[in-house]
């Protein structure tokens, strides 16, 4: 409760909050938000400017821009969590498998987690959807793939630092199964560490989400997902900025405070790291 | 009375040293080299030496939690590598930092729980009821045992950590520097801790310090270490009253006050301990022994019984010596 309270007390936690919790309920609830089909094309209403009826005005094909970013942070949403999840889970054990058993599969589990690594994300990520077609599914696993190395190093870091101290060596001596060290003893140890990651990671999750999604390789239109609406955008980059406007700065305020947020905790989390702002 | 329970013939523990990856000279480390020792059932065995000497690596070698290189470890006549799980947890131990041998994320009473249920089969109420117990025996407030081990002073974190060990009826425990980490004034009170407890189950102890006083105090015979091996073994008294060892000889003059009060000579030793990974030919303590001739630089000196039950391994001393 004391980590409550002192993320409560933090700024950047609030400020964070305050953008993400907002976020977070349009992700979940957006569909019953909307007052028009995200989908439905108005021949005659193309490109308006923001009115009472289109608050961010229209799109190139007359849909509603509002309506469309509600509905567009869903997919973003759940192939950025999603992936992070998987990418959290098959990280730390894999981490704490090698770290701790520290032999030659150990070292085989690293030396993979390191060829993933050297990929630029964006490349793996476009073989992926290259190969196997874009989708949701594959994405959340794309974004898995791609963030397990980040949370496998942290994990088979702090793993390494405990693996010989005494408590762990008391648990081998009872005889306790690797199991049970690596889940019941080691990972309550190091997983404010993991969490700081997890809202970092997010963050590159939907960076990744969009960039794919401008590129033409995430969520299939007519659908919306902010990335896409970005890139329509551009050819009206000119005649109509507000277009690209709207998309653009709710992207900035969701990397934004996702990563606050990811300090916040690192602030609260390891209080061996000064404050710096 | 005297039946050994713990036997340990010629054990060998060697580290390696890595330099770097591309080069080629390889060393090792000689943590453990070549000790035999007998615990018998009931006594509190001490094993003293300077740091770095191998006290540790050789407790840990004998609980298994180092794989040994060479030699036999029998408990009650019997490999230890053999043993069943259940036999394998009447050998515990009591770490040297209570700061570190405490999971810091758990409470005291599912620290001290942690071996019933790693055992299994012990259902919640009996695993309350003997922990409560526990912790009336080695004098921690039942109130406690829903803190966390950060709450606590190093005393009663040692307290917990020895309420741990006597979990589930162990007969062996090793006591790895119990109370180095602790102030003088906490240190008597877990000494006759142990003590009593010692008495009261019949417990069987290897007790390692650096302090001679401590060891003194607790134990009922004392094996004397220097760089992996065992120089001398005696009965408590004896090694107090008569150590046959230079090295003993000097370590007992360095105790303070102790050229007042044992009557013995100071002996000043020169220069460091040798490197482990290149430990001298002959016996260990020739580059440093005041007494050393020429033999000692090549020939490796055997245990030789120089009284009751004393034994010491130097050229100079025992039935064999000029």
């Amino acid at each position: 409760m004391n980590v409550l309270k002192q993320c409560i007390r933090n700024k950047k936690f609030l400020l964070s909050a305050i953008i993400l919790v907002p976020l977070l309920f349009v992700a979940l609830f957006g569909n019953f938000l909307i007052s028009h089909d995200p989908l439905e094309i108005h021949y005659t209403q193309t490109l308006e400017a923001p009115s009472a009826e289109y608050p961010m005005g229209t799109d190139e094909y007359g849909r509603c821009i509002a309506c469309r970013l509600i509905v567009g942070l869903q997919p973003t949403m759940i192939v950025a969590f999603g992936g992070t999840v998987i990418a959290m889970v098959a990280g730390s054990l894999l981490g704490l498998l090698a770290g701790y058993i520290k032999d030659a599969w150990g070292n085989a589990i690293m030396r993979v987690v390191d060829i993933i690594l050297c990929f630029p994300s964006i490349l793996l990520a476009m073989l992926v959807v290259g190969f196997w077609g874009s989708g949701m599914f594959n994405l959340v696993i794309v974004v898995g793939i791609l963030y397990t190395p980040h949370f496998c190093r942290i994990a088979y870091s702090s793993t390494r630092k405990l693996r010989r101290v005494e408590y762990v060596e008391s648990q081998q001596l009872l005889g306790a199964s690797t199991f049970r060290i690596l889940v019941k003893t080691l990972l309550p140890n190091i997983v404010s560490s993991l969490i700081i990651q997890f809202s970092l990671t997010v963050s590159s999750g939907i960076l990744l989400e969009s960039g794919l999604s401008f590129l033409g390789l995430g969520v299939e239109p007519p659908n919306p997902s902010w990335g896409q609406m970005i890139g329509d955008a551009r050819a009206y980059i000119a005649t109509n900025g507000q277009y690209m406007f709207w998309p653009s700065l709710f992207l900035c305020l969701t990397i934004l405070s996702t990563n606050l947020m990811g300090d916040a905790l690192r602030d609260v989390l390891d209080p061996k790291l000064k404050k710096s702002f | 009375m005297s039946e050994p329970l713990l036997e340990v013939r010629n054990l060998k523990k060697y580290f390696p040293v890595q330099h770097g990856m591309f080069s080629s000279g390889k060393g090792f480390v000689h943590a453990v080299d070549g000790v035999s020792l007998t615990v018998e059932k009931g006594e509190t065995f001490g094993l003293v030496g300077e740091s770095g000497c191998g006290k540790s690596s050789l407790s840990r070698v004998i609980l298994g939690l180092v794989k040994r290189d060479s030699g036999d470890i029998l408990y009650k006549g019997q490999d230890v590598r053999t043993l069943s799980r259940s036999e394998r947890a009447k050998l515990r131990m009591v770490f040297q930092n209570p700061f570190a041998s405490l999971n810091p994320k758990e409470r005291v009473f599912d620290i001290i729980a942690e071996p019933y249920r790693i055992a299994g089969g012990f259902s919640h109420t009996q695993i309350q009821e003997e922990v409560l117990k526990l912790m009336d025996l080695v004098g921690l407030s039942r109130g406690y045992a829903t803190r966390y081990p950060h709450e606590f002073s190093g005393g009663q974190r040692q307290r917990i950590g020895i309420a741990r060990a006597l979990a589930m009826n162990p007969e062996f425990i090793v006591c790895d520097e119990p109370v180095s980490a602790l102030d003088v004034s906490i240190q008597a009170q877990i000494l006759n801790l142990l003590r009593d407890i010692q008495k009261e189950l019949g417990l069987t102890y290897v007790f390692i310090s650096h302090n001679l006083g401590v060891v003194k105090y607790i134990s009922d015979r004392i094996a004397v270490m220097y760089l992996g091996k065992i120089i001398e073994v005696s009965e408590a008294k004896d090694l107090y009253a008569s150590p046959a060892h230079p090295y003993t000889q000097a370590l007992l003059s360095a105790i303070p006050g102790a050229v007042e009060y044992l009557h013995i000579d100071r002996v000043l030793l020169q220069g460091d301990i040798p490197s482990p990974v290149n430990p001298p030919a002959g016996c260990r303590f020739c580059t440093r022994c005041p007494y050393a001739q020429e033999r000692c630089a090549t020939v490796e000196p055997e245990m030789r019984q120089v009284g009751e039950g004393h034994y010491a391994a130097c050229h100079l001393v025992g039935k064999e010596a000029e």
